[in-house]
Parts: structure tokens; sequence; C-alpha cells
């Protein structure tokens, strides 16, 4: 089986998803032409080589729709061989992009494959595609339908994460990518968004700040305890975690992942292929798992996809360096630390969604870009991204430089 | 059980009057009854337009023990039920379907069947009967109303104002059924047949429901609106919470509501039908039902 391996990475800055959000008049399709555009430049890419475009997308609908990474290659000026296929597995998309990039290496079924993901939250706004989990009486019931919101309050109430924890953890993220922006952390892969005349929309993140501060955070209210007392979703989750008693709202705008625009590319393929392409590897793909879980808690399943991912590499929690876990929620980072006994200094190093956003269907995508730039920033070796997935799923892949 | 005059205009009137009763009730016999006068009114070309009604105070107080207690019986399997029950929609949709002009006049009450009755014909009359209730109360026994009551409740009201009617089941005055769109008219008790007969007379009432009418859409949000979503996603979570996952019936009016909004009728009926098949066999809904005809049975001894 041949090894699949990392040549590049390159993302956009992330936008407020808002109108007033500095990427709002970018359309996704320019989002996601400016990443392949810019990774074909910087490696002087053949994009004839490249066999196929796997991307996330989490609502691939309207102007974000019809197999969105085809009509960006071909927006970006790549070769007409070059196909595209998206991808939804919620918010573990980019970085499922990216393992299905890699399994089509890995198979020997393609030479070269970029991964990636694209989100304009700000123009199709989440949850604009519906879907039958909330609102089929058949699925919702079935299921026990919480939002995600709940499921995280859930799991700060059962594994005793309160709001002064859950605030702390977010203003960390928010110092911590305030830091790596100061000290050129993220330089290697950012990549400009420009508008029609060329001058750059948008060179940093958003919503990072700096000055971020718990005196500050404990001044929001509760995000989810009004849906928790009607329509009374805080009673479906019990009917699963009855022991966890009255569920205490911790999350809020303020410690929960941003809603941002991005976008970002990852180019992987054989040593062969980026040898003929003057390409050097940066890291080779070790291993990557995907897994559910039980979809109340819902938010639970990246330690479970993690573990998986290790035993799949013949590793240990301990053989991996540093962690990128996504920042839907505080509790949920939280969770994961404590479940896999990891030291908090080694995850999340450069900050994370709560601090610079969550463009559902790149974030996969993103944060294996940044932990790769902090493995060759720090001489470190292996690293292992995960996030939380809707519907309580969980995806992990392991890296390791070369 | 049933007699039918016709009139010198070629209106005939169906007069629904059980022998040694107070109120008529919905079982096989007055089902197979109605299915032959049916189809002898359709096929009779000097009719010109049908009035359904009741020679008791009420109309029709709903499907009877016999029948409700027969599908679950232990011979018969579900798929049995399913075309049992389905008897009943299919004739209230032969009704709806005869070519002729059909309209509901009820003296009292209508519930259960009897509404699904009225919703069938194309025009609806009550009278100001003060003891009047109308409504669709087989969620308070477990059940739900599969002989098109969740389908044309839907149809004729939308789906936000037709969820709390089939979901809570409860029974209205005759103003309340008005006011929320259920019936067409309340007239004085000696008026209701004079006022059928002008309705039919003067035309005001179309043979063909407006379901039938192509590029009929539902009145209201539409089903695949993020309207629509939300609300269903809403009222999902506010029955679950209620009944902590155990009453399956408001949960498969939920599904009739949210699966029929999206399909022409006559694939809805069946749904509808289905569901309800499942519903009428488990055990809760048939301790339900005795214990409400046992109600019943109390209440007439004592008077």
């Amino acid at each position: 089986m041949p090894d699949a391996y990392i040549f590049d990475h390159v993302r956009t800055p992330r936008g407020r998803g808002k109108p007033d959000g500095a990427l709002h008049a970018a359309t996704p399709v320019h989002l996601a032409a400016t990443v392949l555009s810019a990774l074909r430049d910087r490696t002087a890419l053949d994009t004839a080589a490249v066999s196929d475009i796997v991307m996330g997308v989490v609502m691939p609908i309207g102007e974000q729709g019809q197999c969105l990474p085809r009509i960006a290659a071909l927006r970006a000026g790549y070769d007409d061989e070059v196909a595209g296929v998206q991808i939804n597995r919620f918010c573990g998309s980019g970085l499922e992009a990216v393992n299905m990039a890699s399994a089509k290496v890995m198979a020997g079924q393609a030479d070269m494959v970029i991964g990636g993901g694209c989100e304009s939250m700000s123009r199709i706004p989440i949850l604009s595609d519906g879907g039958a989990w909330s609102q089929d009486p058949d699925v919702a019931f079935a299921t026990r339908f919480v939002p995600q919101g709940i499921s995280a309050d859930l799991i700060a109430t059962k594994w005793g994460y309160d709001r002064a924890a859950v605030d702390a953890f977010a203003v960390e993220s928010h110092h911590r990518a305030a830091r790596a922006w100061a000290e050129g952390r993220f330089a290697r892969s950012i990549v400009p968004v420009t508008d029609h005349i060329g001058e750059v929309m948008l060179d940093r993140d958003e919503t990072v700040r700096g000055n971020s501060s718990v005196d500050d955070l404990a001044r929001l209210k509760p995000a989810f305890a009004a849906m928790g007392a009607d329509p009374g979703f805080d009673a479906i989750a019990r009917l699963r975690y009855p022991e966890v008693g009255e569920i205490a709202h911790v999350h809020h705008a303020g410690n929960s992942s941003g809603i941002v625009d991005g976008a970002a590319a990852v180019l992987i393929g054989t040593r062969e292929a980026g040898a003929a392409a003057g390409l050097r590897p940066r890291a080779r793909i070790r291993a990557f798992a995907e897994i559910g879980s039980e979809p109340t808690i819902m938010l639970t399943a990246p330690s479970f996809a993690a573990e998986k991912a290790l035993k799949r590499a013949g590793m240990r929690v301990t053989d991996i360096d540093l962690y990128e876990i996504n920042e839907a929620f505080a509790a949920v980072a939280l969770r994961f630390i404590d479940a896999l006994g990891l030291d908090p200094a080694q995850v999340n190093v450069n900050g994370g969604a709560i601090a610079m956003g969550h463009p559902l269907g790149a974030t996969g995508a993103m944060i294996l870009g940044t932990v790769l730039d902090e493995l060759e920033r720090t001489g470190k070796a292996t690293a292992l991204a995960t996030l939380c997935i809707g519907a309580g799923m969980g995806v992990a892949t392991i890296i390791e430089r070369v | 059980m049933l007699r039918t005059e016709i009139d010198g205009d070629g209106i005939a009137i169906l007069v629904l009057d059980q022998p040694g009763r107070s109120v008529n009730t919905l079982g096989w016999e007055l089902v197979e009854a109605l299915e032959a006068e049916v189809d002898r009114l359709a096929a009779d070309g000097a009719v010109s337009g049908i009035i359904v009604t009741s020679g008791k105070s009420s109309f029709l107080a709903g499907a009877d023990l016999a029948i409700m207690n027969g599908l679950a019986a232990s011979d018969v399997t579900l798929p049995e039920a399913a075309r049992r029950i389905g008897r009943m929609g299919a004739l209230f949709r032969r009704l709806e379907t005869c070519g002729k002009p059909v309209v509901a006049a009820a003296p009292g009450t209508a519930l259960g069947a009897g509404l699904e009755l009225m919703l069938a014909c194309h025009h609806r009359l009550v009278t100001d009967n003060p003891k009047g209730l109308f409504g669709l109360p087989e969620v308070t026994l477990g059940i739900l109303p599969g002989a098109g009551g969740t389908q044309r409740v839907l149809r004729r009201l939308g789906i936000a104002a037709a969820l709390p009617i089939l979901v809570d089941g409860r029974p209205m005055s005759a103003a309340e059924a008005q006011a929320a769109g259920l019936t067409d008219a309340i007239v004085a008790a000696e008026n209701l047949i004079p006022a059928a007969k002008a309705a039919l007379r003067e035309g005001r009432v179309s043979p063909v429901a407006p379901w039938d009418v192509k590029g009929f859409r539902l009145p209201g949000i539409a089903p695949t609106s993020t309207a629509a979503g939300d609300l269903f996603a809403l009222w999902n979570a506010r029955v679950l919470a209620r009944t902590r996952g155990e009453d399956p019936a408001p949960r498969a009016i939920l599904s009739c509501v949210f699966e029929g909004a999206r399909l022409p009728l006559d694939k809805a009926l069946k749904v509808e039908r289905d569901y309800c098949a499942g519903l009428i066999q488990s055990p809760q809904a048939q301790d339900k039902i005795a214990a409400f005809f046992a109600r019943q049975a109390a209440k007439a001894a004592a008077v």
C-alpha cells in the first residue's frame, strides 16, 4: 500500500460569518478557488497531475451547492481533467475530505488528490439544508434529537465543567490565537482573500480577541437554557442521562465556536508523484478513523475516534506530540483532554475555533494544517487532529513529519 | 340505520339513524350500508347533490367498540388491520370523489370518524346546538384518525394550524370549529336542511375537493420551507419531552402530518391508515380504548 503524504496546506483567514464580516462579499466558489489557486501557484503544480478534489461543504445548497469543488477547480483554472467531489460529514467534513483524499492515494487509485473544505456561513447559514434528523418525527423521536448546544451543556454537567472552567478555556483559546498571530505562526498557511480589483478583503482571522477576559465572558447569558426549558430539550436529554439531574447551561456565544467564512486545501499524494512535481513531503498520513457514538450527548466521539486511529497506527496516546481538538464548545475540548489524560499545554497550542471560528466544511483541514505548521515550528514529530460531529460522530487523523 | 329521501330538485338526503340508540356510531354494518348507498346515489343520474345528516340530535360519534377491538384481535395481522381501516378511508374517499356535491349537515356532535366523514364532504354545516362537540380525540385513546382525518385537516388548514388540533385532540364547540376553519357555517337547528339544500341549489358546493384540483398547494407554510422544518422540530421536541417518549400516538400523528404534507392525498391516506393500524394493535391503545368504552357504558347506565 502506498503511503499518502502531505505536500502543502493553505487556508483563508476566517471572517466573521455575518453581513458585517470581512468575507461576506466573497462567494463560496471564490473562497474555494482562492485556496486552490494558491496551492497551485506556490507549489508550481501542473494541475493535470491532480486526480480529484475532495472538499467538505456542509450546506451544499444554492451558490454553495452543485458540487462546489469541481466548479471551484474550473473557476481557478485547473486542468479540465481534474474532478471534484463534495462531501458532508457535518463538522468533520474538512478532515474527512483529507482522509478520503488520502485513502484514494493509499489505495493506489490516485497519485495526487486535494482534500479540503469550504463554507460561507454568512451567505448560506447553518441548518439551511433542513434534514430529517430534527424534523422528521420518525427520526427525531427515535434518536432523542437535541441541538448541539444542549449536548455540550450535558457534557459539562455530566463531567462537572462549570461556568468558570469553560470560560477560562475560552479565554485561553483567544490568548493562544492572539499570540500565534503576533508571532506569525500561521504565516505559512494563510492566503489572503482578495476582491474583484485585487485588494485584500481579509488577511487575518477576524474574530480573535487578545484582550478577552473571564470577567467579560461572565456577563454573557447562557445560550441554550431557554430551549432546554421549552420545547423541553433538557427533559429529552435526561431520558438518556437521568443521572445528571438538572442540566447546567454553561455555554454561550463566547465559549462556543464562532460562525465564520473560510476555505482550506491540502495537497496529498504519493512520494513519487510529489517528486515528479518537484515537491518535498511535509508529513505522512499515519492513520485515520471515523466512529459513531450515542447521538444525544453527541459530542464525545473525538476521544473514541482518536483511540481508534491510534490503534490503527499502533500508537499510544503518549506517542502523539500535539493534539488538535475542534473547539465546537469548550466542554467538548475539556472532555477530550480528560478522556485521553492529556496535558492542556499540548492541545490546541495556537488556539482554536472559539477564537478563530469554525467554517463547518473547512475546519478539519484547517486544524490539520495548523498542527502541521506547529510541528514544524517546534521540531516535533507527530500530531493528531480530531473533531466532534453531529449525530454523534467523530473523526481523527494522525500525521507524522518526514 | 340509513334512509334516503330524494326531493324534487334531485337532492338526496342521506340520514344516519341507527335504531334503538341515542347516538350513531360507525360500525361495519353502517360502513357496508354507506358503501352501497354512496355507489347507488353516485350512479343515479337524477341525483344532483347529496346531504349527509343524522336522525339524532348528534351527527356521528365515532367508530364503535367492535371495530376498535376487532382490529386488535389476535388473528388480525398488521396489514389486515391496515386494510380494514382503509375500508373506512376508502368509503370516505369514494364519497368525496363520487362526482356529486356533498354537504354534511350535522345537528350536533361529530367526533372521530364522525368528523372525518364531515371532512370528506365538500361543504360542512353545523348547528348552534350548544351540546355539539367537534374534534378528533383519537390521540387520547392512543390512536389517530385513520380514515383521512389527519390528511384532510392538514390540507384544509395547513401545517401550523393542523398540528395542535391533531396532536392535542381537544373537542371544540361549533363556534371554535367554525373559527378554526373545520366547518363552513353555523346555522339554527331548524334551518339545517334548508341551508344545506340552498347551498346545493345555488351551486355553492363544488363536487371536487380543493386537493383534487390540479395545482393544489397546502395553505400556509410550504412543507419544505425552513419555517415548516423549524415547526416540526419544535413539535417533535415538545411532544417527546411531554410524553417522555412513552406515547406513540402523538408521535405517529406528527409523522402523518410530516410525511403526508409531502404526498398526494391517496398515498398520504395509506401512510395514515398504516400508522393507525400499528397504534390500534398496541396493548396501550387497547387499554385506553377499553377504559373509554367502559366509561361510556357507565355513563349510559347512569342516565
